[in-house]
């Protein structure tokens, strides 16, 4: 590993990110409300000011910014899927008619800024949510969970999740060769041909899922799990400055956006969502 | 009571899928449409898990989705709410089928055929439903194209489901049976 | 005082009408180290989880019978409790680990029993210095071997500071020098730990070393148990049960050579045959090399095969492997020995250099073109075996051939026979025993009658009775004509069968020629990779100067 990069679920991150370090209760909170105050907010202009913040508040905290790159393919897509659905698909009665289909869809000037409140809210979501997952490590997800009053099996399943998935990807491709190596073309042929040998590759991949489940409950059993008394949790997390800090930022943003929302229509958007 | 039985087959549920919806994701694309998929293939694996060994099954696949559409799309509540959450509520649809119909998995006689036959499509429209009135609450899509969506998740999750787990569920219920997580009893 | 008492223990799996297991009876002192043996099938894990508390409570099945742990009766005390005292280390390393890193994995089972944390890392520190892994406390598991994962496995298990603890053929799917980690640890436990251990194994050549008893299961119930050197002089009873003999033990015992004390190792093998060594003698094995094969049906020229991830599996490998010939392929993990049988069958092609698989280029081949020359038969069978019944799973690749359907049932009929699987036409692939769906898929291989069967640990995991019967068919396919590659860590099996021998080491080819060369003229090149020629070679070479390949070779000898 290099030095001065701090290994987290997907990736390597510079140990100088902040949000690697903090209690992974606040990662959790921050997770659901990154997600939540885009989702209240529908009007583009606040969406922008929000994403803004965020993109600052990312860089002051080292957040490692050019990972968001990979998710720009990602974006482009969602934005081309929007501006097909509301230029075709879109009835939102504005001051200036640019277009009228002959179906009765229109697009106004009230249209374009619907289509960038959504770019704005998923663009907001999708960079909240990465910069919390680049600081997420192993630990995070069951011990933020746990934290958060969620069982501790529940938040354990998670993780076994990640762990088995590594192991099924190599057995889905040694079923693959195996069905090459007797001759089944999965990649030639009809559709249908391909289809039903392609189900075929399932059987070995259930009977291994099945027999690793029976083995997996056992070994856990073995290990004494579920806990039935008190559970020891190897990792303890102090509480931070910088924790309190975030919690009070994210509960202050929550309050005010829920109550902008309600008492003002700078947040909302006219008709939303049913357009 | 979450036991051990009931993690491993949420955990293995989920590891099995994972590798297989990105897979999906890559092989069958919808055009213009990120992280969708038009042959869902572990919808096959969690309907047939979620028959079974019951909600467990059905939460693997709800962990599975959001892990596989959140690795292109990112893991945002957007994610959670359609995709991941929609994937939860399909297969124990078609669960509570064969539960009220008095079927089993097997598909030894008519009535469990009649139960797969009916459950499935059912479930799948219902995860359509919701997956793209979701996107409705969020604004990625118009009214005019919910139905679109919808139509076409019922399909692409349908023939994914009949074609990877009905011969899933002939062959190896009678071996599964023996297994202590196997919710039905004869 | 007594650590396991078991009192005619009958157990029945719900599904089945067989009882598994019938009236097992013994008991086993504290401190002791038990060994059990028995071919395939004959209940040895379920005897194992059954002491564990955990099978009667977690599967469907018929119970009768007693079993006590240290005075607790472990078919009715709850799991939870027994893991605290009883600990057992299974044979899937992977499965058995449940977190993502050593240190999580080694003090998961001590969190769950809600110790304290500094005694959690005091014994977590313990356990992973013991069983030599202290440093890998942040490896995660994809980083670590097979041996390592399983040394893990026991760390977990001697941190609960158990009072028995069973290991159920914990080094069966290891390499040589995995089996070598993890015996090592056994070697340290038997020396100054307290514990009292059930080991399962079919290995007895390694067993032999660890155990003050011998228990010897069949069909379910307990045939032999004792001292080993009592047990295993039990030669041709054993043999027909399908348990295999430690070699300097069944040596011996055809020598005359025991004085009522058989040896168990080489070391008192040695001891107990130098009187007789001026009488032994070597002859060549009846395995030789034929110095006339000519036609190449594949050839490596200066191959190198780069990974994605950069791993070089291998680097300018150049090798042929001649028509009608029995070759194994050996060498430690990660010597490139699959990687080279997934270019001969072109499901990979050389990154550099070239293959010709019957004089062509592999880079104009696939494996759906080869598929009809070359068989190729997984050391997992599960991973090979798609279809709903033993006949269709035979027949699958005549069907992709859209050969004739009465010629496809003579020669499922044929190879079902050559498998010994006939009678079994419609039972589906998934019931079969391990052994079973190995020849299964052994069978589904044979049908298409290849030129060249390539074969990936075909013994792994197998008893002996299962072991000789797939080496066997392989003789008898080799003579029939059809090419052999085993890719096989038992080099007993190398021993006794292959023609000629590769070893590879780093991608490399170390050596190849005849077994009995290689075995000869390499035994520290081998050593020094982590392999280890059967004990009747390193007897032999001990005693008379020269390694025999079997011990067939040396009782030959005696008699002239």
């Amino acid at each position: 590993m290099e030095k001065g990069k701090v290994r987290t679920f997907f990736t390597y991150v510079d140990e100088r990110y902040m949000l690697v370090r903090a209690h992974p209760a606040v990662k959790i909170v921050s997770l659901v409300v990154l997600n939540v105050i885009p989702w209240i907010i529908e009007a583009p202009a606040p969406l922008a000011f929000f994403l803004a913040s965020l993109l600052l508040a990312a860089s002051l905290m080292k957040a490692p910014l050019s990972k968001l790159r990979n998710y720009l393919p990602y974006l482009l897509l969602v934005a081309q899927a929007v501006v097909l659905s509301y230029v075709l698909g879109s009835r939102i009665p504005g001051n200036v008619v640019f277009i009228e289909f002959p179906w009765g869809c229109y697009v106004t000037d009230k249209t374009l800024l619907y289509m960038a409140s959504v770019v704005l809210r998923i663009s907001s979501m999708l960079v909240g949510s990465t910069l919390v997952f680049l600081s997420l490590r192993d630990t995070d997800v069951v011990y933020g969970l746990k934290s958060l009053g969620v069982p501790f099996s529940a938040a354990f399943a998670f993780n076994l999740a990640l762990r088995f998935s590594a192991l099924f990807l190599d057995d889905y491709a040694r079923v693959r060769d195996a069905m090459l190596l007797k001759g089944a073309k999965l990649d030639a042929g009809n559709p249908l041909e391909r289809a039903k040998l392609l189900s075929r590759t399932a059987v070995p991949l259930m009977v291994i899922a099945v027999r690793r489940m029976q083995d997996l409950s056992f070994a856990l059993e073995l290990k004494g799990f579920p806990p039935s008394g008190r559970r020891t949790f190897l990792y303890q997390f102090q509480w931070s400055r910088f924790d309190a800090a975030a919690f009070a930022l994210l509960a202050v943003a929550t309050a005010g956006v829920v109550v902008a929302k309600i008492v003002s229509p700078l947040l909302s958007f006219p008709g939303w969502p049913f357009v | 009571m979450v036991d051990a039985r009931k993690v491993a087959v949420t955990a293995v549920t989920a590891g099995l899928c994972l590798p297989l919806a990105l897979f999906a994701i890559i092989l069958v694309p919808i055009p213009g449409l990120p992280a969708a998929s038009g042959f869902w293939i572990p919808a096959g694996f969690y309907f047939v898990m979620t028959l079974w060994f019951g909600v467990w099954g059905a939460l693997g696949g709800h962990i599975a989705t959001f892990l596989a559409m959140g690795y292109f799309q990112g893991f945002t509540l957007q994610v959670w709410a359609d995709g991941a959450l929609g994937d939860l509520i399909a297969p124990l649809v078609a669960l509570v089928a064969f539960k009220l119909m008095g079927a089993r998995p097997e598909l030894k006689n008519r009535k469990d055929r009649i139960a797969w036959l009916v459950g499935v499509p059912i479930a799948s429209l219902v995860c359509g439903l919701w997956v793209h009135t979701v996107n409705l609450f969020f604004g990625v899509i118009t009214w005019p194209f919910w139905w679109v969506g919808v139509l076409t998740y019922f399909i692409g999750d349908s023939l994914a489901v009949f074609i990877v787990g009905t011969p899933l569920l002939r062959s190896l219920t009678s071996y599964v049976k023996q297994s202590p997580m196997y919710i039905w009893r004869d | 005082m007594r650590a396991v008492s078991v009192e005619d223990l009958w157990w029945r799996y719900h599904a089945s009408s067989e009882w598994t297991l019938k009236g097992v009876d013994f008991e086993v002192e504290k401190g002791e180290f038990v060994g059990i043996v028995g071919p395939s099938g004959a209940g040895k894990t379920t005897l194992c989880l059954l002491l564990a508390g955990v099978l009667s409570k977690s599967v469907k099945g018929v119970c009768k019978g007693k079993v006590e742990l240290f005075g607790k009766d472990a078919l009715r005390t709850s799991v939870k409790q027994l893991s605290e005292e009883v600990a057992i280390v299974l044979q899937d390393a992977d499965t058995q680990f449940v977190t993502m890193r050593v240190l999580d994995e080694v003090a998961f089972p001590l969190e769950n029993f809600g110790l304290s944390r500094e005694e959690i890392l005091e014994r977590v520190s313990e356990a992973l210095e013991f069983v030599g892994m202290k440093g890998y406390e942040w490896k995660h598991p994809h980083e670590l071997s097979g041996g390592q994962k399983q040394r893990v496995a026991i760390a977990a298990a001697l941190a609960k500071r158990p009072k028995l603890l069973i290991l159920d053929e914990a080094t069966s799917d290891l390499d040589p020098l995995g089996k070598r980690e993890v015996l090592s640890v056994l070697r340290k436990l038997r020396e100054g730990y307290d514990v009292t251990a059930v080991i399962v194994d079919h290995n007895t050549d390694d067993l032999v070393e660890f155990v003050d008893r011998v228990i010897v299961l069949e069909g379910g119930r307990v045939v032999a148990d004792g001292d080993p050197r009592a047990v295993f002089s039990r030669i041709e009873q054993l043999r027909t049960i399908g348990i295999r003999i430690p070699q300097p033990t069944e040596l011996a015992f055809r020598l005359g050579a025991a004085n009522g004390e058989l040896p168990l190792t080489v070391e008192e093998a040695v001891k107990a045959l130098t009187p007789l060594k001026d009488r032994l003698r070597l002859l060549d094995g009846e395995v030789l090399e034929n110095p006339s094969r000519s036609e190449r049906l594949v050839s490596f020229t200066d191959v190198t095969y780069v990974y994605e991830d950069g791993t070089v599996a291998l680097n300018g490998l150049s090798l042929n492997v001649w028509k009608g010939e029995f070759l194994a392929v050996i060498g430690p993990n990660g010597s490139g020995k699959t990687t080279m049988a997934k270019l001969m069958v072109s499901l990979l092609k050389p990154t550099s250099g070239r293959v010709e698989v019957m004089g062509v280029d592999s880079r104009a081949l696939s494996p759906t073109m080869l598929f009809s020359k070359v068989g190729y038969v997984f050391q997992n069978p599960d991973y090979q075996l798609v279809c709903d019944t033993v006949y269709d799973e035979v027949a699958f690749p005549l069907r992709q051939l859209g050969i004739d359907e009465k010629v496809v049932k003579e020669r499922v009929q044929w190879a079902l026979v050559s498998v010994g699987l006939n009678g079994l036409e419609e039972t589906p692939p998934f019931f079969l025993s391990k052994g079973e769906r190995q020849r299964l898929a052994l069978a589904s291989v044979l049908a298409v009658k290849p030129q060249l069967l390539i074969i990936d640990e075909p013994t792994t995991g197998q008893d002996e009775r299962n072991s000789r019967r797939i080496a066997e068919l392989l003789v008898q396919l080799n003579k029939s004509g059809v090419t052999i590659v085993v890719i096989t860590h038992d080099l007993r099996l190398v021993s006794e069968y292959a023609e000629r021998v590769v070893v590879l080491n780093n991608g490399r080819l170390v050596t190849a020629g005849s077994t009995r060369k290689v075995f000869t003229e390499h035994l520290e090149t081998l050593a020094s990779i982590g392999l280890e020629p059967p004990p009747v070679a390193r007897l032999m070479k001990e005693l008379v100067g020269r390694p025999a390949l079997t011990v067939r070779e040396v009782m030959l000898c005696e008699r002239a």
